[in-house]
């Protein structure tokens, strides 16, 4: 292909994007308009996993240190957030932010120790584990914490505390949320660093041995992922208004993160979005009609997952790509012979 | 005090005694497939509820039934390895992890779909009183189980190096692509390593259904515990499986006396993390990570 | 990588829509004379509590069924009521999203939820949703400082277990009985009543040796029997559930441990009938400070006779609050005379509901927290393998028995 046709599909390739991108938010805008209150919190349920799901793809799915308890993050963001403004009366808003920082803070303690002792693979993955357990002890039996009886806010229909009082507000707000974080992975994977975080995915000893400071890295990847993780944490917290230390430590939130990337793709853009939007709809749907026989629809569920592991091993995204191989493979040949 | 002490050493190496058992499948699972087992909680909850079951229904002592138990669990074991997870035993690492995540959730769920529920506990006739040697008691559940550990424990090493499949199993452990040209079938001895590890989990929970009740998120209790002590003993360590086991089972309950159980958790946490960190092989490991 | 974007923005619409469909299809009721008055209910029906959440759901189909088959709500010219149900599958989350689910069924108001975590939400949900909520079990205090205006609690909370404790304690005790332990689990619920009994046992004159909290789902409780017996107590105090109380009793039984007196307050485990099954003589004389019906009640022993009758099992003591919470709710429709949200709220918030099966000698009455101002625990005691209230005398079927 030719220069100027290359450029001209460009163009054209960031005007459908852009389209795309504003018909996405033209359709978000007028969502409260065309679903009911109980859809919109599918919606936003979805959407705040999806979120989670990116914020565990940056890290794990990118630079290959698997995390097992980004549950971690998220209690120590809600916890902050909702502490703060229980306790000093400080807007969640400004409370985000503090979470950020702790969850930061001690993102750089938990990787400084795993990755200064060379902790890979399922050894790491154990450890984050540990770590996400270690702090929902103590967060259950502190009483600075409220210990066991968690932290409750107080309904205040007051958008300068992070509370809406329908859905639109906290729709909105996860919207923009993973915009921003899937366009930061986006052009992450232009960027330099993002180069080197697939480098140190794919061969670690290699990329070492090209210069590249793994360890720098790895810090990198899992504090960003940390802080983004935190605000999710902040945005339940304000969302369904309580929190306690099962909830929001627990290894549901980790699972959480996983599985939607499992399914979509890990380490793709778009394969957490994918795979939250392809979960909560066949959990809501097992739920809905296999609820007769007590603990059926979560066996399908993991039946589900299961199969999805075995048959996509690399999301659908990975399946896509498959058979776009195939695809052009077939068209190539065909182009050859006839 | 001092006899309290005593007394909260005493109940730990018991209890340790059956958390080994649970450990050393897991172990075993790791050295011999690199695989982290996160079914493993799950199955520990399958061979408590099958105890009862065959139990209730039989009207019999629950350890009479232990061999039913172990090779029904054997073949429970073999079969998932071979025919599920062999499927994407060249997939990278985590899917593994995962496929086995996934796996537990259908345990957990199958669990109770068929069995609801309802707290159960078998009651063993004889077994209602402790044994009173001095100032200390032994709990008779926990005793026997104690004892079964180490008739087992003892099995699995003659099974591992005395027999031809035991030689295979380690050998593959340690070299996989050698033990393939050695003409090895490596897809059965994975599955009989992984038969033997969840052999291990049911007769593990075969053996606490008398200790305490059960329902179907009580393996889930143990699935951290069983990777501590795997872990601290060193992965792919049979004896120090058993070792790690007893020693974690006597800090937890010392912990527990001293601290309080809410906080004995954490210690055992702190003690995976430091291990992690500062000697991932584990006290008697011998293989890396 | 073009045709990939595209397929992918496609598909993510596709299943957005799909989504869409899940949700749809209900019918939303109206104030139309001809339909029917729809009251929620929100518990776990998947998940470890299923059975004690089927008892509620059970008692409160009773309730709705004897309603209407009584002539409905006759201020709203007999309309009837309807009963719809969501699955908290035990998760706050969940609980809150089924809230929302039947917020836009047109529920009159909600009722739920048997687990703390799941009901904060659920009344989350319903203050924004300005719908009232009438929680049928749940103990934690807490929840109800936070000045919601539409919930409302009928059964006793934390505070009142332990506040009756203490004071039917002090009544009934003999001299005897100078030292105590307390155990309890430690999550909110074992906690918030341990805090206040352990700070009050001194107030009824006994003296609190040593407090151990071990966690609900423990495998073994040999170190805090330990604990137990260095302690050598009068009295043994137990808060906790089925499971874990059940543990406790089997490793006290096995040590051959015994007490002038055990008492439980809000005990899973003593107040079950399945504990006394399984322990026989050995539970003999357990007490257990909690809710129940009022024994002397005429209304109170039809309805278990009703409900054995209809589902083939003894009605639970959750039950009860089920019922109540509708029989409290169709009383404030019938004063209302409305189903708006406002006015159905004030209603309740007037409650003066005399008519109850709950051992109160007044009728049920709501303070400005929405809390049952007349709301008490009962003590009652393991006698022939049977559940006797022994405590206070207004619903005392038989003498408490102290001696051994």
């Amino acid at each position: 292909m030719n220069v100027a046709k290359e450029t001209k599909n460009k163009k054209q390739f960031i005007i459908i994007k852009l389209v795309i991108l504003i018909i996405l938010c033209v359709f978000v805008f007028i969502s409260p308009e065309l679903f009911s209150k109980y859809e919109m919190n599918i919606i936003i349920t979805i959407l705040s996993m999806a979120y989670l799901a990116q914020c565990w793809n940056l890290m794990s799915g990118f630079t290959g240190q698997f995390s097992f308890g980004h549950a971690a993050f998220y209690g120590l963001g809600a916890y902050t957030s909702s502490l703060l403004y229980t306790e000093f009366g400080i807007s969640p808003w400004a409370g985000m932010i503090f979470g950020m920082i702790v969850a930061g803070i001690v993102a750089l303690i938990i990787g400084y120790l795993s990755f200064y002792y060379n902790l890979k693979g399922d050894y790491f993955a154990l450890a984050t584990l540990a770590f996400a357990e270690i702090l929902r002890s103590i967060f259950k039996n502190t009483e600075a914490f409220k210990a066991a009886a968690g932290v409750s806010i107080t309904y205040k229909k007051d958008w300068t505390v992070f509370q809406f009082s329908g859905k639109d507000g906290y729709l909105y707000i996860i919207f923009i949320m993973l915009l921003i974080i899937t366009f930061g992975i986006y052009f992450l994977k232009k960027t330099k660093t993002g180069l080197y975080f697939v480098a140190i995915r794919e061969n670690e000893d290699a990329a070492k041995a090209l210069g590249i400071n793994a360890f720098k890295y790895k810090m990198i990847g899992l504090v960003s992922s940390a802080m983004l993780t935190a605000l999710a944490g902040t945005f339940y917290a304000q969302y369904y208004l309580y929190i306690d230390p099962t909830i929001v430590f627990g290894s549901n939130v980790s699972v959480n993160a996983i599985t939607p990337c499992i399914i979509g793709g890990v380490g793709t853009v778009f394969g957490p979005i994918l795979g939250a939007f392809i979960i909560q709809p066949v959990s809501i749907i097992t739920n809905a009609y296999l609820s007769k026989y007590i603990g059926l629809n979560m066996v399908v569920y993991g039946a589900i997952l299961c199969a999805a592991i075995i048959l996509m091993p690399n999301g659908v995204i990975g399946l896509f790509k498959k058979l776009k191989i195939k695809v052009l493979a077939r068209r190539q040949n065909g182009g050859a012979v006839g | 005090m001092g006899i309290s002490v005593i007394q909260s050493i005493i109940d730990g190496i018991l209890m340790g005694g059956v958390y080994a058992l649970a450990a050393l499948g897991v172990s075993l699972i790791f050295g011999v497939m690199k695989i982290t087992n996160f079914a493993h909680g799950a199955l520990i909850t399958v061979g408590m509820y099958m105890t009862y079951e065959v139990c209730t229904m039989l009207g019999v002592n629950p350890y009479i039934i232990l061999p039913i138990v172990i090779l029904a669990m054997f073949v429970i074991g073999f079969i998932m390895q071979r025919y599920l997870m062999n499927l994407i035993i060249n997939a990278p690492g985590h899917n593994q992890l995962l496929l086995t995540l996934g796996m537990s959730i259908v345990i957990h769920n199958l669990i109770l779909l068929i069995f609801s529920a309802n707290p159960r506990t078998v009651i063993v006739s004889g077994f209602e009183k402790a044994i009173r040697i001095g100032s200390f008691t032994i709990n008779k559940p926990k005793l026997t189980a104690f004892v079964i550990v180490v008739v087992v424990a003892v099995l699995i090493y003659f099974v591992l190096y005395k027999t031809d499949m035991g030689k295979a199993i380690r050998a593959t452990s340690m070299q996989r692509e050698g033990a393939t040209l050695m003409g090895i079938n490596v897809k059965n001895v994975n599955a009989t390593a992984f038969g033997i590890g969840i052999a291990c989990a049911g007769l593990a929970g075969a053996l606490l259904t008398p200790i305490q009740y059960m329902s179907p998120t009580s393996g889930d209790t143990y699935q951290l515990t069983c990777f501590v002590i795997a872990v601290f003993g060193g992965l792919g360590n049979i004896g120090g499986a058993i070792a790690a086991g007893l020693i974690i089972g006597v800090v937890q309950s010392l912990a527990s006396f001293i601290l309080g159980g809410s906080w004995s958790d954490m210690i055992i946490y702190l003690i995976f993390v430091l291990t992690l960190l500062l000697k991932p092989t584990g006290l008697f490991g011998k293989k890396g990570g | 990588m073009k045709n990939l974007k595209r397929t992918v923005s496609i598909i993510l619409t596709l299943i957005t829509i799909g989504t869409m469909f899940t949700g749809c299809g209900k019918q939303t009721g109206s104030d139309d004379p001809e339909s029917t008055i729809k009251i929620g209910s929100v518990h776990p029906l998947t998940g470890n509590y299923a059975y004690e959440a089927q008892s509620i759901i059970n008692a409160q189909k009773l309730a709705i069924e004897e309603i209407n088959n009584a002539g409905g709500i006759k201020s709203l010219d007999g309309r009837k009521l309807e009963f719809v149900v969501g699955d908290s599958q035990g998760n706050a989350d969940t609980g809150a999203s089924e809230a929302q689910r039947l917020i836009d069924q047109n529920v009159v108001a909600l009722t739920g939820t048997f687990q703390s975590s799941v009901t904060q939400t659920c009344m989350q949900e319903a203050e924004k949703n300005e719908v009232p909520f009438v929680v049928t079990v749940s103990n934690n205090v807490a929840m109800f400082e936070n000045g919601f205006k539409y919930c409302f609690r009928i059964q006793p909370n934390a505070n009142v277990f332990s506040n009756d404790f203490i004071d039917y304690i002090k009544a009934v005790k003999t001299d005897d009985i100078k030292t105590a332990v307390l155990i309890n689990e430690d999550s909110i619920t074992g906690t918030e009543s341990g805090d206040v009994i352990a700070a009050n046992l001194k107030a009824a004159g006994i003296n609190l040796v040593d407090r151990v909290t071990y966690s609900a789902s423990t495998a073994t409780l040999s170190s805090e029997v330990t604990k137990i017996v260095n302690a050598a107590p009068d009295m043994l105090i137990t808060i906790g559930y089925f499971n874990d109380t059940s543990l406790l009793v089997k490793e006290l039984n096995e040590r051959n441990v015994s007490f002038k007196l055990v008492v439980g307050v809000a005990n899973g485990g003593i107040s079950d009938s399945k504990f006394i099954e399984d322990f026989g003589s050995t539970v003999e004389n357990f007490c257990d400070v909690n809710y129940r019906y009022n024994p002397n009640s005429e209304k109170a022993k039809e309805l278990l006779a009703k409900y054995k009758d209809k589902y083939g099992e003894e009605m639970s003591v959750h039950a009860i609050y089920g019922y109540e919470s509708i029989m409290v709710i169709a009383d404030a429709l019938e004063r209302a005379g409305s189903t708006d949200s406002e006015k159905l709220r004030a209603a309740l918030s007037s409650t003066n509901y005399t008519n109850t099966i709950l051992p109160q000698s007044v009728g049920i009455q709501f303070d400005e927290k929405g809390e049952n101002i007349n709301a008490a625990g009962v003590m009652v005691q393991i006698q022939n393998g049977e559940h006797k209230v022994v405590f206070p005398e207004s619903f005392a079927e038989s003498e408490i028995i102290l001696d051994k």
